[in-house]
């Protein structure tokens, strides 16, 4: 009995879906370092309110990553404001930077997860005056299961 | 001079012999007796005279010192209502298959009151007496009936089968002890035909598909009635990986064990460990498991700086949840070599990726240890026997299963159903249980955490983790370097 390999998901994941998206985000005007932090804070914040507000039973973990040409920041949350993380090293000011973030969650359906990111990211990005645009024309729209 | 029926029986009842028997608890044919005999094999299984023939053949014209029946492992399945495929139409060696399960649930069990007449139940006996006619006391005769986990995933679907042994193993354990019911009343069957010893054949409990504690929990006490209740000599046969279950098998309680010897003889020989002489050098895989966010990459990418000190050559397999990684585009801006695993979760969906990254790090970097980041929601069982089954071609040594219980959400993970069950596994599954955010929960929190976690698994090593204070990083990072639980 060798390479015993399972392809069906294992049922003992329950409940639980994540969404990611990967996208490049551009202003005009270079986003300074605080700021970009901010952003980052409150896209977390933003993915885990609306995933409670949705009826979440838990927030599994929200992680993300900016980076840009002199800079690299992670962030992550757990849903408790006291959990939230914006660590990373800050860099000169851009105007273009890469978004990866990724939100796994317990107790919504996978399409209720990415609703909620897709939102958020909406959203956060509308505050701040930026634009999105889809990393290689492909947006990853796709589901963990 | 011992017969080979003295020779064989006394060796099972641990008795001095002149040498060792050479014989089997399985049934066995060869090709050239069944084509010198003019036999066809399809036809052997529902004719007790072909089946006779067939297996004494086997003392006859190949030295076995034994004659089994029957062949196939179907009879008990199709005695409690399977449908068989016996491929008629195919003339060489192929064995006859289930084609239709009768079990769904356990109510759907019908031992039938006539079993001695049920299925093809008259053919083994018919076969046994038959043999015992044509060599007398000449050659031990054995028979064999499968195990209850094994017969159980040939009555009912697999899929199901091991998704209820998962989720709900108190609904299998019922299914198993119904079965062993049927098992025991088979074998005293076939003692009254005349068979002189019994295998009870359980080729599922092997660790290749069932974990050692689920063996030790769902299936060894089954084997165990088992054995205290049918004739003796028995013995009781596990083929694959059994290191880890060989203890549990002794207890079992039959006169003999027959066990895969592969894996035992090559730990016997020792395996070739890091070699100053130009030797293969063997990499240590350590698993980094837990909830998510109960701090698995913090914690790795901590320990990998404190293997970097002495030397230690390190690499991350990462596998993130969800469709775009993470984690390990992090572990890399903190200069550690990472292999990302992304489309699914390597306990079940892309395991195959786990093995061939394995392989690819054997064959390139080869570093001295390998730290595997699975997704919050994956099984540490399933990753490490997924592992196993291909550590001795890759020079993997596994070194102890970290798990991570996060003190600061600890009652809210046992709250809800689905939750509790998958951290519980998760628990259940670890060498060591690190009890992480320590310094952010009272101390009451935290004594709640370390009760939960020993009642869930008494058999792990628990400790206090802080990567912030830096609290137990030293004790990990020693079990790190010094433990191996499977080579």
């Amino acid at each position: 009995m060798t390479d015993f390999i399972r392809i069906e998901e294992n049922p003992a994941h329950g409940e639980i879906h994540g969404y990611g998206v990967a996208c490049l985000a551009t202003r005009s005007t270079p986003v300074p370092p605080e700021e970009l932090r901010s952003f980052a804070a409150s896209l977390m914040t933003a993915v885990a309110s609306g995933c409670v507000a949705k009826g979440a039973k838990d927030i599994g973990h929200i992680k993300a990553y900016v980076e840009h040409a002199t800079g690299f920041l992670a962030a992550d949350t757990l849903g408790d404001p006291a959990d939230l993380t914006v660590e990373g090293k800050d860099g000169e000011p851009a105007t273009t930077f890469r978004l990866v973030i990724n939100s796994v969650i317990y107790g919504l359906s996978r399409e209720a997860v990415a609703r909620v990111t897709e939102d958020a990211l909406k959203q956060v990005f509308q505050e701040h005056g930026l634009s999105m645009e889809p990393e290689n024309h492909s947006r990853s729209n796709k589901t963990e299961r | 001079m011992l017969s080979a029926r003295e020779r064989v029986l006394k060796f099972l009842n641990g008795e001095k012999v002149d040498r060792p028997p050479v014989f089997s608890g399985m049934g066995n044919v060869i090709k050239p007796v069944l084509d010198d005999y003019g036999i066809v094999f399809s036809k052997v299984h529902r004719d007790p005279e072909l089946m006779a023939r067939a297996a004494a053949g086997m003392y006859k014209e190949f030295g076995y010192e034994c004659a089994v029946v029957p062949f196939d492992l179907g009879v008990e399945a199709e005695a409690l209502g399977a449908k068989m495929n016996f491929y008629d139409e195919v003339e060489g060696l192929l064995y006859p298959t289930i084609k239709e399960k009768s079990v769904v649930e356990v109510e759907d069990v019908r031992i039938p009151e006539d079993m001695e007449n049920a299925g093809r139940i008259p053919v083994v006996t018919g076969a046994i007496k038959a043999l015992r006619r044509e060599l007398g006391d000449e050659v031990a005769i054995g028979t064999y009936a499968l195990g209850p986990f094994t017969l159980a995933g040939q009555v009912k679907e697999l899929d199901a089968l091991f998704e209820e042994s998962f989720l709900e193993p108190e609904k299998t354990g019922k299914l198993l002890a119904k079965l062993s019911e049927f098992i025991i009343r088979l074998f005293g069957i076939y003692r009254d035909a005349g068979a002189d010893y019994f295998t009870l054949r359980e080729m599922g409990g092997t660790s290749d598909v069932m974990s050692p504690k689920s063996f030790r929990s769902l299936i060894k006490p089954h084997l165990v009635k088992i054995l205290s209740e049918i004739p003796r000599p028995n013995i009781l046969h596990i083929c694959g990986d059994t290191n880890a279950i060989i203890k549990d098998m002794a207890e079992c309680g039959a006169m003999a064990r027959l066990r895969s010897v592969a894996r035992s003889s090559q730990e016997e020989h020792g395996r070739t460990r890091v070699d100053s002489e130009g030797g293969v050098k063997d990499m240590k895989l350590i698993q980094v498991a837990g909830y998510l966010g109960s701090g698995k990459t913090t914690l790795i990418i901590a320990l990998a700086k404190m293997m970097a000190e002495p030397g230690l050559k390190t690499a991350v397999i990462v596998n993130d949840a969800g469709e775009v990684p993470v984690d390990g585009r992090v572990m890399k801006e903190f200069g550690l070599t990472v292999k990302d695993i992304g489309g699914g979760c390597i306990c079940c969906q892309v395991a195959g990726n786990m093995l061939r990254t394995l392989e690819s790090l054997a064959k390139g970097p080869k570093p001295d240890l390998i730290f595997v980041e699975p997704t919050g929601m994956a099984v540490p069982n399933t990753i490490r026997e997924n592992v196993l089954t291909g550590a001795a071609r890759n020079n993997i040594v596994i070194g102890p299963t970290i798990v991570l219980f996060d003190t600061t959400r600890a009652e809210k993970l046992l709250t809800y159903d689905t939750l509790k069950r998958l951290v519980g596994t998760q628990l259940r599954d670890a060498d060591i249980i690190a009890l992480s955010k320590a310094d952010r929960v009272p101390p009451e929190t935290l004594g709640k955490a370390r009760d939960e976690a020993i009642k869930i698994n008494p058999a792990a090593a628990v400790l206090e983790l802080s990567t912030h204070t830096g609290k137990g990083l030293t004790e990990l990072a020693g079990a790190v370097r010094e433990r191996v639980v499977a080579a």
